[in-house]
Protein backbone atom coordinates (compact mmCIF):
# COMPACT_ATOMS: atom_id res chain seq x y z
CA UNK A 1 0.00 0.00 0.00
CA UNK A 2 2.73 2.61 0.71
CA UNK A 3 4.97 1.23 -2.11
CA UNK A 4 1.93 1.98 -4.17
CA UNK A 5 1.82 5.47 -3.06
CA UNK A 6 5.69 5.98 -3.38
CA UNK A 7 5.53 4.85 -6.99
CA UNK A 8 2.72 6.73 -8.06
CA UNK A 9 4.29 9.69 -6.20
CA UNK A 10 7.91 9.01 -8.34
CA UNK A 11 5.42 9.08 -11.28
CA UNK A 12 4.18 12.59 -11.02
CA UNK A 13 7.49 13.48 -12.04
CA UNK A 14 10.31 12.29 -14.61
CA UNK A 15 13.52 12.06 -12.27
CA UNK A 16 15.90 9.30 -12.03
CA UNK A 17 18.31 8.77 -9.37
CA UNK A 18 21.87 8.66 -11.15
CA UNK A 19 24.12 7.24 -8.51
CA UNK A 20 24.30 3.68 -10.71
CA UNK A 21 26.07 5.49 -13.83
CA UNK A 22 28.46 7.02 -11.16
CA UNK A 23 28.50 4.20 -9.23
CA UNK A 24 29.51 2.21 -12.24
CA UNK A 25 32.06 4.17 -13.48
CA UNK A 26 33.79 4.52 -10.35
CA UNK A 27 33.68 0.95 -9.74
CA UNK A 28 35.46 0.62 -13.48
CA UNK A 29 37.78 2.99 -12.88
CA UNK A 30 38.65 2.45 -9.09
CA UNK A 31 42.33 2.27 -9.62
CA UNK A 32 43.12 5.27 -11.34
CA UNK A 33 40.94 7.25 -9.24
CA UNK A 34 42.55 6.27 -5.99
CA UNK A 35 45.90 7.54 -7.83
CA UNK A 36 44.16 10.52 -9.02
CA UNK A 37 43.28 11.16 -5.46
CA UNK A 38 45.97 11.15 -4.35
CA UNK A 39 47.91 13.58 -6.56
CA UNK A 40 44.78 15.89 -5.82
CA UNK A 41 45.42 15.42 -2.06
CA UNK A 42 49.10 16.54 -2.65
CA UNK A 43 48.16 19.85 -4.89
CA UNK A 44 45.57 20.85 -2.50
CA UNK A 45 48.01 20.90 0.39
CA UNK A 46 50.54 22.31 -1.78
CA UNK A 47 48.42 24.97 -2.65
CA UNK A 48 47.67 26.15 0.36
CA UNK A 49 51.22 25.88 1.96
CA UNK A 50 52.30 27.97 -1.10
CA UNK A 51 50.68 31.86 -0.27
CA UNK A 52 51.84 33.04 -3.69
CA UNK A 53 49.92 29.93 -5.29
CA UNK A 54 45.97 29.94 -5.83
CA UNK A 55 44.14 27.21 -8.66
CA UNK A 56 43.67 30.15 -10.77
CA UNK A 57 47.02 30.82 -10.83
CA UNK A 58 48.19 27.27 -11.43
CA UNK A 59 45.52 27.01 -13.93
CA UNK A 60 47.46 30.19 -16.12
CA UNK A 61 51.00 28.70 -15.30
CA UNK A 62 49.74 25.46 -16.82
CA UNK A 63 47.54 26.86 -19.62
CA UNK A 64 44.62 24.72 -18.48
CA UNK A 65 41.05 26.28 -17.45
CA UNK A 66 39.95 26.50 -14.46
CA UNK A 67 37.89 23.56 -15.13
CA UNK A 68 40.11 20.99 -15.95
CA UNK A 69 42.09 22.21 -12.53
CA UNK A 70 38.47 21.92 -10.49
CA UNK A 71 38.46 18.24 -11.96
CA UNK A 72 41.70 17.75 -10.83
CA UNK A 73 41.49 18.90 -7.18
CA UNK A 74 38.50 16.46 -7.49
CA UNK A 75 40.63 13.66 -7.82
CA UNK A 76 38.67 12.47 -10.75
CA UNK A 77 40.94 13.16 -13.71
CA UNK A 78 42.98 10.54 -15.63
CA UNK A 79 46.01 12.39 -16.16
CA UNK A 80 48.86 11.64 -18.06
CA UNK A 81 52.44 11.51 -17.06
CA UNK A 82 52.78 14.61 -19.02
CA UNK A 83 49.98 16.54 -16.84
CA UNK A 84 51.89 15.10 -13.48
CA UNK A 85 54.75 16.51 -14.74
CA UNK A 86 54.08 19.78 -15.57
CA UNK A 87 52.23 19.77 -11.80
CA UNK A 88 55.61 18.87 -10.44
CA UNK A 89 57.49 21.39 -12.27
CA UNK A 90 54.99 23.73 -10.95
CA UNK A 91 53.99 23.54 -7.38
CA UNK A 92 58.09 21.95 -6.97
CA UNK A 93 56.84 18.87 -5.56
CA UNK A 94 56.84 15.23 -6.56
CA UNK A 95 53.73 14.22 -6.93
CA UNK A 96 54.48 10.40 -7.74
CA UNK A 97 57.14 8.16 -6.11
CA UNK A 98 58.53 4.75 -7.42
CA UNK A 99 58.76 2.07 -4.47
CA UNK A 100 62.23 0.14 -4.22
CA UNK A 101 62.31 -3.01 -6.24
CA UNK A 102 64.94 -5.96 -6.54
CA UNK A 103 67.21 -4.20 -8.57
CA UNK A 104 67.92 -0.92 -7.13
CA UNK A 105 68.24 -2.06 -3.49
CA UNK A 106 72.05 -2.40 -2.18
CA UNK A 107 72.53 -3.85 0.89
CA UNK A 108 74.28 -1.85 3.11
CA UNK A 109 76.84 -3.80 4.93
CA UNK A 110 77.46 -1.40 8.04
CA UNK A 111 73.65 -0.45 8.49
CA UNK A 112 72.46 -3.97 8.20
CA UNK A 113 75.31 -5.68 9.66
CA UNK A 114 75.94 -8.51 7.38
CA UNK A 115 78.93 -10.28 7.61
CA UNK A 116 81.51 -9.88 5.06
CA UNK A 117 81.77 -13.11 4.39
CA UNK A 118 77.99 -13.45 3.49
CA UNK A 119 77.07 -13.59 0.02
CA UNK A 120 73.44 -12.68 -1.67
CA UNK A 121 72.23 -15.85 -3.16
CA UNK A 122 68.54 -15.13 -3.72
CA UNK A 123 66.20 -12.20 -3.28
CA UNK A 124 62.33 -12.52 -2.79
CA UNK A 125 60.21 -8.90 -2.01
CA UNK A 126 56.91 -9.52 -0.79
CA UNK A 127 54.49 -6.72 0.18
CA UNK A 128 51.15 -6.76 2.30
CA UNK A 129 49.17 -3.88 3.21
CA UNK A 130 51.45 -1.75 5.27
CA UNK A 131 55.05 -2.61 4.45
CA UNK A 132 57.56 -4.05 1.82
CA UNK A 133 58.90 -7.56 3.02
CA UNK A 134 62.53 -8.42 1.49
CA UNK A 135 63.88 -11.65 2.35
CA UNK A 136 67.55 -12.12 1.53
CA UNK A 137 69.07 -15.72 0.97
CA UNK A 138 72.67 -15.70 2.35
CA UNK A 139 75.04 -18.35 1.80
CA UNK A 140 77.75 -18.43 4.67
CA UNK A 141 80.97 -19.24 2.14
CA UNK A 142 83.41 -20.07 5.15
CA UNK A 143 80.73 -21.60 7.65
CA UNK A 144 81.73 -18.95 10.56
CA UNK A 145 77.83 -18.27 11.75
CA UNK A 146 74.74 -19.80 11.46
CA UNK A 147 73.06 -17.06 10.11
CA UNK A 148 71.19 -17.57 7.05
CA UNK A 149 69.06 -15.24 6.12
CA UNK A 150 67.83 -11.69 6.60
CA UNK A 151 64.29 -9.97 6.81
CA UNK A 152 64.19 -6.39 5.75
CA UNK A 153 60.69 -4.44 6.75
CA UNK A 154 60.26 -1.36 5.12
CA UNK A 155 57.45 1.11 6.96
CA UNK A 156 57.32 4.58 5.90
CA UNK A 157 60.70 5.56 6.52
CA UNK A 158 61.59 3.57 9.45
CA UNK A 159 63.69 0.01 7.97
CA UNK A 160 63.88 -2.80 10.71
CA UNK A 161 66.34 -5.68 9.98
CA UNK A 162 66.01 -8.58 11.78
CA UNK A 163 68.22 -11.68 11.70
CA UNK A 164 66.83 -15.50 11.28
CA UNK A 165 69.31 -17.88 12.93
CA UNK A 166 68.94 -21.47 11.02
CA UNK B 1 10.19 17.62 -2.25
CA UNK B 2 9.73 15.09 -4.83
CA UNK B 3 10.69 11.23 -4.20
CA UNK B 4 13.01 8.81 -6.46
CA UNK B 5 13.46 5.17 -6.91
CA UNK B 6 17.34 4.57 -6.38
CA UNK B 7 17.01 1.19 -7.41
CA UNK B 8 16.12 0.63 -11.82
CA UNK B 9 13.96 -2.60 -10.73
CA UNK B 10 13.17 -2.81 -7.54
CA UNK B 11 10.66 -0.52 -4.70
CA UNK B 12 12.82 -0.76 -1.72
CA UNK B 13 15.19 1.61 -1.41
CA UNK B 14 13.51 5.62 -1.83
CA UNK B 15 15.49 9.23 -1.55
CA UNK B 16 13.69 12.71 -1.91
CA UNK B 17 15.35 15.60 -4.74
CA UNK B 18 16.01 18.61 -3.02
CA UNK B 19 15.70 21.70 -4.64
CA UNK B 20 19.24 23.05 -3.55
CA UNK B 21 20.60 19.87 -5.24
CA UNK B 22 19.83 21.02 -9.03
CA UNK B 23 17.88 17.67 -10.34
CA UNK B 24 20.25 15.40 -8.41
CA UNK B 25 18.55 13.07 -5.75
CA UNK B 26 20.10 13.09 -2.52
CA UNK B 27 21.96 10.01 -2.63
CA UNK B 28 23.80 10.49 -5.83
CA UNK B 29 24.76 13.86 -3.99
CA UNK B 30 25.72 12.02 -1.01
CA UNK B 31 28.04 9.62 -2.94
CA UNK B 32 29.65 12.01 -5.32
CA UNK B 33 30.59 14.03 -2.30
CA UNK B 34 31.64 10.92 -0.14
CA UNK B 35 33.71 10.06 -3.23
CA UNK B 36 35.18 13.67 -3.86
CA UNK B 37 38.80 14.40 -2.84
CA UNK B 38 38.67 18.40 -2.31
CA UNK B 39 34.95 18.18 -0.45
CA UNK B 40 36.68 15.17 2.28
CA UNK B 41 40.24 17.51 2.60
CA UNK B 42 38.01 20.55 2.99
CA UNK B 43 34.99 18.79 5.49
CA UNK B 44 38.22 17.73 7.51
CA UNK B 45 40.53 20.21 7.70
CA UNK B 46 37.30 22.11 9.18
CA UNK B 47 36.24 19.36 11.41
CA UNK B 48 40.01 18.66 12.33
CA UNK B 49 39.54 18.72 15.98
CA UNK B 50 37.06 15.80 15.90
CA UNK B 51 39.36 13.13 14.45
CA UNK B 52 41.25 14.37 18.16
CA UNK B 53 39.13 12.36 20.52
CA UNK B 54 39.20 9.44 21.31
CA UNK B 55 37.17 7.35 18.84
CA UNK B 56 40.04 8.35 15.91
CA UNK B 57 43.18 7.26 17.71
CA UNK B 58 44.45 10.60 16.40
CA UNK B 59 44.35 9.45 12.25
CA UNK B 60 45.12 12.36 9.61
CA UNK B 61 43.23 13.56 7.20
CA UNK B 62 44.93 12.10 4.92
CA UNK B 63 43.95 8.69 5.96
CA UNK B 64 40.15 10.07 7.10
CA UNK B 65 39.62 10.77 3.75
CA UNK B 66 40.89 7.29 2.53
CA UNK B 67 38.41 6.22 5.12
CA UNK B 68 35.11 7.91 3.40
CA UNK B 69 36.10 6.67 0.03
CA UNK B 70 36.81 3.44 1.03
CA UNK B 71 33.15 3.13 2.94
CA UNK B 72 31.55 4.89 0.35
CA UNK B 73 32.93 2.28 -2.31
CA UNK B 74 32.24 -0.53 -0.05
CA UNK B 75 28.17 0.91 0.12
CA UNK B 76 27.89 1.76 -3.80
CA UNK B 77 29.36 -1.93 -4.68
CA UNK B 78 26.60 -3.67 -2.22
CA UNK B 79 24.13 -1.91 -4.00
CA UNK B 80 25.30 -2.25 -7.82
CA UNK B 81 25.00 -6.05 -6.33
CA UNK B 82 21.96 -6.25 -5.61
CA UNK B 83 20.62 -3.82 -8.25
CA UNK B 84 22.15 -6.86 -11.03
CA UNK B 85 21.67 -9.76 -8.52
CA UNK B 86 25.40 -10.19 -8.86
CA UNK B 87 26.73 -13.41 -7.07
CA UNK B 88 25.93 -13.51 -3.54
CA UNK B 89 23.54 -10.70 -3.34
CA UNK B 90 20.36 -12.54 -5.11
CA UNK B 91 18.38 -13.13 -2.09
CA UNK B 92 19.82 -10.32 -0.50
CA UNK B 93 17.17 -7.41 0.87
CA UNK B 94 18.51 -3.56 1.19
CA UNK B 95 17.58 -3.86 4.74
CA UNK B 96 19.88 -6.45 5.03
CA UNK B 97 22.86 -3.91 3.81
CA UNK B 98 21.88 -1.17 6.57
CA UNK B 99 21.53 -1.87 10.17
CA UNK B 100 19.68 0.64 12.61
CA UNK B 101 22.34 2.37 14.19
CA UNK B 102 20.55 4.68 16.28
CA UNK B 103 16.94 6.44 15.84
CA UNK B 104 16.76 6.63 11.90
CA UNK B 105 20.57 6.11 11.55
CA UNK B 106 21.50 3.23 9.53
CA UNK B 107 25.30 2.39 8.83
CA UNK B 108 26.54 -0.13 6.42
CA UNK B 109 26.32 -3.79 7.83
CA UNK B 110 28.81 -6.61 7.59
CA UNK B 111 31.97 -4.16 6.51
CA UNK B 112 34.04 -6.82 5.41
CA UNK B 113 38.24 -6.81 6.31
CA UNK B 114 38.88 -4.88 3.06
CA UNK B 115 37.56 -1.59 4.25
CA UNK B 116 39.77 -1.06 6.32
CA UNK B 117 43.16 0.87 5.20
CA UNK B 118 46.45 -0.20 5.81
CA UNK B 119 45.34 -3.25 7.76
CA UNK B 120 45.88 -1.09 11.17
CA UNK B 121 42.45 0.32 11.52
CA UNK B 122 39.76 -2.37 12.13
CA UNK B 123 39.26 -1.06 15.82
CA UNK B 124 38.33 2.31 14.21
CA UNK B 125 34.14 2.97 14.17
CA UNK B 126 32.45 3.99 10.64
CA UNK B 127 32.52 7.35 9.34
CA UNK B 128 29.09 7.13 7.21
CA UNK B 129 25.64 7.83 8.39
CA UNK B 130 22.46 7.39 6.44
CA UNK B 131 19.66 8.86 8.21
CA UNK B 132 15.92 7.82 6.83
CA UNK B 133 13.05 5.67 8.20
CA UNK B 134 12.14 2.30 7.49
CA UNK B 135 8.74 1.18 5.96
CA UNK B 136 7.60 -2.10 7.78
CA UNK B 137 7.77 -3.85 4.66
CA UNK B 138 11.32 -3.39 4.71
CA UNK B 139 11.39 -0.50 2.53
CA UNK B 140 14.07 2.07 3.62
CA UNK B 141 13.28 6.07 2.18
CA UNK B 142 16.31 7.61 3.50
CA UNK B 143 16.04 12.02 3.87
CA UNK B 144 19.90 12.32 3.85
CA UNK B 145 23.40 11.36 5.23
CA UNK B 146 26.71 13.15 6.47
CA UNK B 147 29.89 12.34 7.51
CA UNK B 148 29.37 11.50 12.00
CA UNK B 149 32.86 11.78 13.79
CA UNK B 150 31.82 13.49 16.75
CA UNK B 151 30.92 11.48 19.70
CA UNK B 152 27.73 11.74 21.95
CA UNK B 153 25.43 13.85 21.50
CA UNK B 154 27.38 16.63 19.73
CA UNK B 155 25.88 18.03 17.14
CA UNK B 156 27.74 19.58 14.06
CA UNK B 157 25.97 22.24 11.77
CA UNK B 158 26.18 19.66 8.58
CA UNK B 159 23.95 17.53 11.15
CA UNK B 160 21.78 19.73 12.02
CA UNK B 161 20.71 20.15 8.29
CA UNK B 162 20.00 16.56 8.46
CA UNK B 163 17.77 16.62 11.44
CA UNK B 164 15.98 19.10 9.59
CA UNK B 165 15.54 16.78 6.48
CA UNK B 166 14.69 13.69 8.42
CA UNK B 167 11.32 15.95 9.90
CA UNK B 168 10.72 16.90 6.33
CA UNK B 169 10.62 13.61 5.21
CA UNK B 170 7.93 12.62 7.82
CA UNK B 171 6.24 15.47 6.91
CA UNK B 172 5.88 14.04 3.49
CA UNK B 173 5.48 11.00 4.17
CA UNK B 174 2.69 11.80 6.30
CA UNK B 175 1.08 14.42 4.23
CA UNK B 176 0.59 11.19 1.18
CA UNK B 177 -0.72 8.96 3.78
CA UNK B 178 2.30 7.08 4.28
CA UNK B 179 2.48 6.26 7.93
CA UNK B 180 3.45 2.33 8.31
CA UNK B 181 6.88 3.68 9.25
CA UNK B 182 8.96 1.43 11.54
CA UNK B 183 10.26 3.51 13.97
CA UNK B 184 7.10 5.46 15.19
CA UNK B 185 5.34 1.99 15.88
Amino acid sequence: MSKDKLIELSNQHNKKSNWLKDALYRRSNKKWLNYSSQIARRILAKIEDDENQTQAELARTLNVSAQQISKIIKGQENLTLETIAKFSEALQIELITFPDYKYNIEINKNTWAIPTYFKVVSLIAQKDNFAEKYYYELEDENNKSDLNFFVIKKSGVTTETKAAIA
Amino acid sequence: MEIVRIFDKKDTFWCPCYPEDKGDDIFTVLLTQWTDTQYLMNFFKDNQKDLQNKYWHGINIDTAVELVMAEAYYLQEKLICIEYAEPGCINVKISDIFKPYKKHQYVINQIDEDYFVKGKLDSLPQMLRLYGVELSDGTIIISGGAIKITGGGLIRTHLKVEKERLYKLFDYLSVNNITNIEALK
